[in-house]
């Protein structure tokens, strides 16, 4: 009876669990020792020929970030159009589902460059958004983004919409909208701080 | 609906609920934070 249980809701469960697992780490003291046990590796980084090549020349880190804003762009309209689309807002006469798996490929083309691009301007300032509140909130959201994007909506969304509870989609889309806001929004922040 | 659709649609529904909550709460903090500086500066 129970294992029947535990299989028919596996996603959801483990969906509970991890966001359980998630907050009880963020209130706990494990995160601040990770923090503290993630300080060497935030100083190699700046001592990383990354980082020295992003230090010495500002030329190559203004490339690299212009390059970080248009994967951002190319990332934030695949989210428009396919989060527009089940919000009903927008294309309503393309397929739902040719239209997602269409945006979702420009998606993650932006996601793989704007992580590459980020990886190389983290390191040129690692140690000086090691003590940024907003770059952890900013890694957080981002992993939320890739958990919830590859885990719960692109499995969800793959069999159509059709069969699915309207305020699902709807919800799924606000969500999504959401957390990769809140990535872009925390990094603009970054540029701000310190 | 099969039981898999069934699980995939609550899972994204706790998901979106926990996502949407936590950055309502999130921002409405950052923006309390930033008309508090705002009120300051103007004394």
């Amino acid at each position: 009876m129970l294992p029947t249980f535990l299989n028919s809701w596996r996603r959801s469960i483990a969906t509970l669990a991890v966001s359980g697992v998630a907050l009880g780490f963020g209130f706990s003291a494990w995160r601040v020792n990770a923090w503290e046990a993630l300080q060497p590796l935030f100083a190699w980084m700046e001592t990383s020929w990354l980082g020295a090549i992003g230090k010495t020349w500002g030329g190559v880190f203004a490339v690299v970030e212009a390059m970080h804003l248009l994967a951002m762009a190319m990332l934030g309209g695949a989210l428009l159009v396919s989060d527009g689309r089940l919000l009903g807002w927008l294309l309503r006469d393309v397929p739902v589902t040719l239209l997602l798996c269409r945006a979702h490929r420009v998606f993650v083309i932006g996601l793989v460059a704007a992580l590459a691009t980020g990886m190389f301007m983290a390191c040129a300032v690692a140690t000086k958004i090691y003590f940024l509140p907003v770059f952890w909130i900013k890694m957080l959201a981002l992993a939320v983004g890739v958990l919830f994007t590859f885990a719960i909506k692109r499995p969800l969304l793959a069999d159509g919409i059709e069969d699915l509870h309207p305020w699902v989609v709807r919800a799924v889309a606000v969500a999504s909208l959401t957390v990769w806001f809140t990535v872009a929004a925390s990094g603009r922040w970054i540029g701000f701080s310190g | 609906m099969d039981a898999r659709r069934k699980d995939q649609q609550l899972a994204a529904l706790l998901a979106a609920a926990g996502i949407i909550g936590c950055a309502l709460v999130y921002w409405a903090l950052q923006i309390q934070q930033v008309l508090e500086t705002l009120a300051m500066a103007r004394g």
